[in-house]
Formats: C-alpha cells, structure tokens, sequence
C-alpha cells in the first residue's frame, strides 16, 4: 500500500521509527557520556571560557569589561607577539624536520630486524617515556656551562677547548633546545614510521628487486608511498606539539636570553600569571589555536594523496 | 519483619550516620594553608610541627597543608583566586603582593592587627617589611621571615689571592681590583658567580644600585630611576664585571640561584650575593667551605641592600579570616619564628626575636642583622613583573653586547614609564 509522505501515517511512522532508532542507541550514548562530560569539561569548557575572556579586559577586583577586538589588535600590533611567532614558526619547523629524518632513519634500521634490534628499540623509546618537566632540568644541568657534562665531555675528547654557553648565547640556546627536545620527541616518529614500515606488503619490495631497483630507488617508489598516511599524520601531530611546547622551554631557559627562546606559550604564560593581562593572553591563545588550525587544513590538503 | 522494613531500617540507619558525619564535620574548622616551603627541606618539617602544635592547642581547628612547588606557587594562587577556591592562609613574596591587592586577591590585615595589639604589636617587626607591606594605606601581610642580601666570599680564596679577608673591599673601584686579583680562567676561577637568570636576577642587582645611591624606582613609585646617572653608573658597573673585566664566568644570563651556590661550593668562583638561607646552602653543598665564608656589605656610597622578605596574608575567598588569622599569628609567635630560623636557617622579622642571645651573640649573624637594620625592601610596584621584565631585557642586551649599558638603560626606563601611563 502506497502512503503518502505527507499525510499523518507517513509522520506517525517517521516518529515512531526516529523514536525506536534513539532507543536502539540509548545504550550507547549512555556508554560515550562519561567520556564526552570528561571532554567537555577540560577542553569545550576551557577553550569557551578562553574565547569569551579574549573580548574582555579583566579588571581589578575580579570586574569585566567588553572591549571587543582590541585585545586582538593590540596583539598584532605588538613587537613581543610578532617576535614570539617568529620564534615558535622556526622552532616548530626545524623540530619537525629533525623529529621526522632523525624517526625515518632510525625506523628503517629498526626494521631491518638486526640481533638485539628489541632491546635497541626499548633504549631509543625511553626519552620519550621521561616527562617533560625532568627532561627540561636534565638538560639543564647538562648543558651548563661551568659544570654540565656536555662541555666536560666535549673538551675531554678535544672537541672544545673553552666551555660554550649553551643556554646562555642568543643563537646557541634555541639550538640547544631544538636538540634537547628532538631527543625527546623522534621516539614517537621512529615508532610510528616502524609500525607503517611493517605494513608495507613485502610482495612490493620483492618486485623492485626484481626489477633491478636501487636501494634509493626502492625507498622513493616504494617505501615513502606507502608511508604517505603514516608520514602526514605523524609529521601533522608533532607540528601540533612543537608548536604548543611550553614545558621544555620554561624549565631550560624561561624565554631567555633576550627572549631569544621566548615561544608564543611562554609568552601566554607569563603575560596572564606575571602580568595578569588574562584577556590579552586568552586573545594570544586564540591566534595560536587559528594558526595550528590553519596549517592543518592546509598541510592536509597539499599532502594528502589524492583518489 | 518483611523485606520492606528491613530496607526502611537500613536506610534509615544510613541517614542517621551521615546526617552525624555531617554535624561531627561542621564542629571543626578547616582552614588551608599554602606554601612553598612545606616542600622544601628543612622548612617544610619544621612548618609541618608548628603546625600540628597549633591543631594540638587548638582541637577546634583543622589546617590542610598545601605545598606547592616555588615555580608553581603564583600561577597556583592566581588559577586558585580566580577560579573562587584560594586558600585560607598563603605564604607570599613581597614583591607579589602589589599585584595580588590590584586583583583584590587579599584581604587587608588592619582589623585582625588592631584586635592583636595595633601598632604595638606591628612595631615588633622588621619595619622596612611592614612599610612594604602597606599598600594604599591597609596591611596586607604579616612579615614571617626576611633578611637583607649581602656579599658570601671565600677567605681561602682571598687569601691565596694575596687579600685580607678581614678587610672587604669597600667601593666600586676596591672591589674590581679585588676581583682581578681573584680571577684566573685557565684554571676554571672566578672572582664572582654573576646571577642573571631572569627570575630573580634583578633582586640580586638591586643592591648594585642602591649602594650606589640609586634604586629602580622613586620612593613613591611614580617614576624609574633605572636610567638616572646613579642609575646608569651602577647598571655599567655591574655590566662591566662580565663584558669588560671578564671577572664573571661565562654564561651568567643562564645562572639562577642554585648555580651560583654550586660555582661557591665548587670554589669556581669567590664571591656570590645571597641571603641568610645561602649560608646553609653553601656548607650544604660542600661541607668541607665550614669556616671558610664570610659575609660583607655591598660596597659602594651607601650602606644599603635589598630587603627581602615573605609574609603571611589571608585570600580575600576565605571564608574563615578569623581562624586564619589566629593560625598566622601563631606561626609568628616568637618562639616559634625562633624554631623556624634554628631548623631552615630563616631569618626571623621580629625585634625581640633578634634581641635573643642566640642570634644577638651569633657572631656568623653580624654584617646579616647589620644589612637587615639598614635595607631597603625589594620593589613594591603593582607592575613589577612587567617592569622587571624590561630591566631583565637591558640586563641581558648589556651583557650579551646587542646594547651598550648606557642605551639598555635608556630602552628600560622608556618602557617602564609607558608602563605606568
């Protein structure tokens, strides 16, 4: 029997399927609710609570005052933020590139399932298993110029003769900071680009040596291709992290010297709980937040294999 | 009886209790006190006794401790005061307190002191803390321990160096010569461990300035005297001992304060700034210094230095001031700022605690009281950690010679003032 849609059977049976439809998956909202309360409440909360402060000056004695765009402006218009974007921009690249070759390398040899290749890999998954916070002070007194063990080592084997300020010179304290978190964080990578290296059908391999392939050549046509989806997200997760890093950099040189280190989170940092600044700080959050959002729209698409 | 009223007993029963609990839990009150050094070894132990002392002697009270890291402790409280859950008691740096009172964080003291005896009673601590502490006209904490930072040397070292320990330099010019003589690089030594990490490395220049006649700010804080003559004069000086003199190891943007206490341990170097609690620091980190270290003023025209100092305050949240305050008086009682300074080698801020015979004939306390009668507190400036941030920004211009002292100066004091407009 033919009904018609519009009639009050056709809406009838609509509610009534829509209404059997929420029962049937009663029992699985009530099983993702806890985790979605959880969620709300230390990312949608925040990240709301963080917007509605960045159009707001927040006064003395707890008071609020709308002020619309200018905390936005007032952050373009100030050389400490240009300054600290710059800074997390050169971080955040040169990190993510040396994370990325530094895991790519290390994975491959990892696959070549050489003896004690198991115990190779726990050593080389152990940085990343130490907090940032311990890692930051490690390196710290590692890299002190007096009484660290990185010049002690260094002039030892004759590398150096007078000891380097490594935290202490403009130039030498970004790229100490790139090294210390690079050993921190190509563990991830290198486990990530292992773990898509073993799904790569071993059929492919076969049939490029057969075909008298390179070494180079096997690797560009075979392995990276089939490391696309691994590569993109890999590389995508980590500029997300370089981006926001904040520990690493506090504990090792607080922004200094000359702000020469001073990230975009460190700026956040000290302009809300030093300065008390908290709408300029949430409005700078707020740019950071658009940026990695932006790139991400855009890295995906550029890099994502196309069909 | 039916299953019916056997789960009306029961659950009746269950009300009871918690309706008991409930009652028993309203009896006590429970005040939260935070504070740094109750992670710290050894003030946190000995905190933590006079703090169940004071629950012994008051059964009607409860204190939760609540340690927090020194790194931790302003973004804890600030996170804390904003969100509507502060503690009850805090300890604070003096220099916090202006920005606290500014987002109305504390509460003024000035009621709760008036009942405890009013300006007899404030008149038994240290006055450039309480001065300090008084902002717009209202007491905002009571001065729990605080000292004067003076010069730690070596008279081992001055000795080898062919100098009387006995007879510390006494001006600018003394002290250069002094250091030259103290400083031999190819062996790893210096004359003095320059601290120039950002978080506190203009407290510990401060003193540089006010011997010279200088300060950061005027007295009522209406103007910078970072660029002043005086001021300038005492920047370049300080600048000069690394940039010109070479008499600072290298690297001194990246020494904070247990580096430099490690560069006097290891006798890398021969003289570092610090207050009380350094001497411990020093003998703690190296043993075998016992008998070796000394203290002396700053040297220059003036007989100052900084004033530092923590005090107790109440968070404007709390919801038991009275309590609190009762717990904060007891922590200052004399007796037991006496057990403080005897355990975590803290200086008391009471006067009749400094006329004890255990500190007035304590021969390693000399030149530390001497400082202390004579200092001049730390900046007590509503924008201080913006301000410091500059002054921190020409220190480091200066010495990493992107600016000559004179032009860092300059740059610092322009952005303080457009600070205070």
């Amino acid at each position: 029997m033919n009904v018609n849609p519009s009639s009050p059977v056709a809406a009838g049976s609509q509610l009534l399927s829509r209404r059997s439809w929420f029962r049937g998956d009663r029992e699985g909202y009530l099983f993702v609710f806890p985790a979605l309360l959880f969620l709300t409440l230390i990312l949608i909360f925040p990240l709301a609570y963080a917007a509605f402060l960045a159009f707001r000056e927040v006064l003395p004695q707890f008071a609020m005052k709308f002020v619309g765009l200018a905390n936005f402006k007032k952050a373009l218009s100030d050389p400490h933020f240009w300054g600290s974007l710059r800074i997390t921009v050169f971080f955040t690249v040169v990190s993510v590139l040396l994370h990325m070759v530094l895991g790519f390398v290390l994975a491959l040899m990892l696959s070549q399932h050489l003896k004690g290749s198991v115990l190779f890999r726990l050593l080389l998954l152990m940085p990343w298993m130490v907090s940032q916070v311990v890692a930051g002070v490690t390196w710290r007194w590692i890299l002190n110029a007096q009484y660290g063990a990185a010049n002690a080592l260094l002039k030892k084997i004759g590398i150096l003769v007078t000891d380097l300020p490594w935290l202490a010179d403009v130039h030498l304290a970004m790229l100490s900071i790139i090294l210390a978190y690079a050993w921190q964080c190509f563990p991830f990578v290198m486990i990530m680009l292992y773990a898509g290296l073993q799904t790569i059908p071993k059929e492919q391999y076969e049939a490029a040596q057969i075909d008298g392939a390179s070494s180079l050549q096997v690797l560009r046509f075979v392995t990276i291709p089939n490391l696309q989806y691994v590569i993109l997200v890999t590389s995508l997760m980590d500029f997300i992290w370089a981006f926001r890093a904040f520990d690493f950099v506090k504990i090792m040189t607080d922004g200094g010297p000359l702000r020469s280190t001073e990230l975009l989170s460190i700026l956040v940092y000290r302009t809300s709980f030093e300065y008390y600044q908290f709408g300029y700080a949430s409005a700078i959050a707020l740019l950071m937040l658009l940026i990695v959002l932006g790139f991400s729209i855009v890295y995906t698409r550029l890099v994502m294999p196309k069909g | 009886m039916n299953r019916r009223a056997r789960w009306t007993v029961l659950l009746g029963i269950v009300s009871v209790m918690i309706f008991l609990g409930a009652i028993t839990a309203d009896a006590k009150v429970t005040i939260r006190f935070q504070d740094w050094r109750l992670a710290e070894k050894p003030a946190g132990p000995s905190l933590t006794e006079i703090t169940q002392a004071f629950m012994k002697e008051n059964p009607d009270m409860e204190v939760t401790l609540d340690p927090v890291s020194v790194n931790d402790k302003l973004n804890k409280y600030v996170t804390q005061s904003r969100g509507g859950d502060p503690p009850d008691v805090v300890r604070i740096l003096t220099t916090d307190v202006p920005g606290f009172v500014e987002m109305g964080f504390l509460l003024p003291l000035d009621p709760l002191v008036a009942k405890a005896g009013g300006k007899t009673f404030l008149q038994d601590f240290s006055p450039y803390l309480v001065k300090a502490m008084t902002i717009k006209g209202a007491l905002y904490g009571l001065p729990h321990e605080g000292d004067a930072l003076v010069i730690y040397y070596n008279t081992d070292l001055f000795k080898k160096a062919g100098l009387n320990p006995d007879v510390p330099p006494k001006t600018f010019d003394e002290f250069v010569a002094a250091a030259k003589k103290l400083t031999h690089p190819a062996e790893g030594r210096w004359a003095f461990g320059m601290l120039a990490s950002p978080a506190i490395a203009n407290i510990w220049m401060q003193s540089w300035f006010l011997a010279n006649g200088a300060d950061f700010f005027n007295a009522d804080y209406t103007d910078t005297l970072v660029d002043s003559p005086a001021g300038i004069e005492a920047f370049k000086f300080y600048v000069e001992l690394y940039t010109k003199y070479g008499v600072v190891p290298p690297g001194p943007t990246d020494v904070d304060y247990a580096a430099q206490v490690n560069l006097f341990a290891q006798e890398k170097v021969a003289m570092i700034v610090g207050p009380y609690a350094t001497y411990g620091g020093i003998f703690s980190a190296n043993p075998q210094l016992k008998g070796k270290v000394k203290m002396m003023r700053f040297p220059g025209k003036v007989k100052t230095s900084s004033g530092r100092g923590t005090v107790f305050s109440i968070a404007t949240g709390s919801k038991h001031a009275e309590e609190a305050w009762k717990f904060i008086l007891y922590l200052n009682k004399p007796e037991n700022q006496l057990k403080f300074f005897r355990e975590a080698t803290m200086v008391p801020t009471r006067q009749s605690v400094f006329k004890t015979k255990e500190i007035s004939d304590n021969p390693e306390l000399t030149v530390m009281l001497e400082a202390i009668r004579t200092a001049t507190s730390y900046p007590i400036y509503v924008k201080w950690n913006e301000a410091n941030r500059a002054i921190v920004d020409a220190l480091h211009a200066a010495l990493l010679k992107t600016k000559t002292p004179e032009q860092a100066a300059k740059d610092a004091g322009a952005a303080i003032r457009a600070l205070m407009r």
